[in-house]
């Protein structure tokens, strides 16, 4: 089975007929994305203006930790779920979306430099929990994470500019002067 | 974010080792921040795409529900009932939702001015 086949496959379950042929469960799946990844770079923003000495600086960090991320990670899975039934609607055509392969390739960053993360600066979190920044391994993890979600967001948002719906409708021609009274 | 952790705080979610005055501390001028940001460019797509927005029924809805929303985190972040945590949630999920749905006004029927 090629991959245009599996792609069509996907596109073709009855889960990505029904959201396709509703009116409202694609705008309802996009806008809890919003919800979603509204979250997960709020939490991680949070965290990363901790670990670089920006905001939040007089809580141990591992508080702040402790505090953001299960919301970060909900967040990410509420993002992730609706992503995946987005998907499968139109799924050759995204696959085949420089800025949906983009996005993809940023993801897989974004998810390795949070284990780094883990792997770093957070495993020697008691030795610095109560200073004003993070160590330097810390305050690069939180760097790249910054400049990685909002290039996920831009990435995001573009797919919506550069693949279009089958089923949505066509806009209704309207002018400003219907807004006006008579 | 900052709206939502200072409901979370209110709703006892995050910051337990704060007190409220201290998150209103933390988030409000990066709320107040993000918030302009927010009007600047969205007052910009209004601007480029007028009839778009002000034709929308999600707009207007959007932009009682953002001055509701406003008044609700000043008031929550200085009296912090469970009740008024949850509504302030409500009512920042639902701005997100009406954002998005600027886009697809078609789905409020005869309530959007567009189908008109």
């Amino acid at each position: 089975m090629t991959i245009d086949a599996a792609l069509a496959a996907l596109e073709a379950t009855s889960v990505a007929t029904r959201i396709r042929e509703s009116l409202y469960l694609f705008p309802f799946l996009e806008s809890t994305h919003v919800v979603g990844l509204a979250t997960v770079f709020g939490g991680a923003t949070i965290l990363d203006l901790r670990l670089l000495g920006i905001a939040g600086t007089r809580r141990p960090a591992h508080r702040i930790a402790a505090d953001v991320l299960p919301w970060t990670l909900a967040g990410f899975l509420v993002a992730a779920a609706t992503g995946l039934l987005m998907f499968t609607t139109n799924a050759g055509v995204y696959y085949h979306n420089t800025f949906f392969r983009v996005k993809m390739a940023l993801l897989f960053l974004a998810a390795l430099n949070a284990g780094l993360f883990e792997a770093t600066a957070r495993r020697s979190i008691d030795r610095w929990d109560t200073d004003r920044k993070a160590p330097r391994s810390g305050r690069v993890v939180a760097i790249a994470s910054l400049v990685l979600w909002i290039a996920i967001i831009f990435m995001g948002r573009w797919i919506g500019f550069t693949t279009t719906r089958a089923t949505a409708p066509s806009e209704v021609p309207a002018n400003i002067e219907d807004l006006l009274p008579k | 974010m900052s709206a939502f952790m200072i409901a979370f705080h209110v709703m006892g979610w995050t910051g337990l080792d704060q007190t409220l005055a201290d998150t209103r501390r933390r988030f409000g001028p990066w709320l107040a921040a993000s918030l302009l940001v927010l009007l600047m460019t969205g007052a910009l797509m209004v601007l480029g795409e007028p009839a778009r927005e002000l034709l929308a029924f999600s707009f207007w809805l959007k932009m009682v529900l953002i001055a509701a929303g406003t008044l609700l985190i000043a008031l929550v972040s200085r009296r912090g009932t469970k009740a008024l945590g949850v509504l302030t949630l409500l009512v920042w999920v639902s701005i997100i939702f009406l954002g998005r749905l600027i886009a697809y006004d078609h789905i409020w029927g005869s309530w959007s001015p567009k189908a008109r």
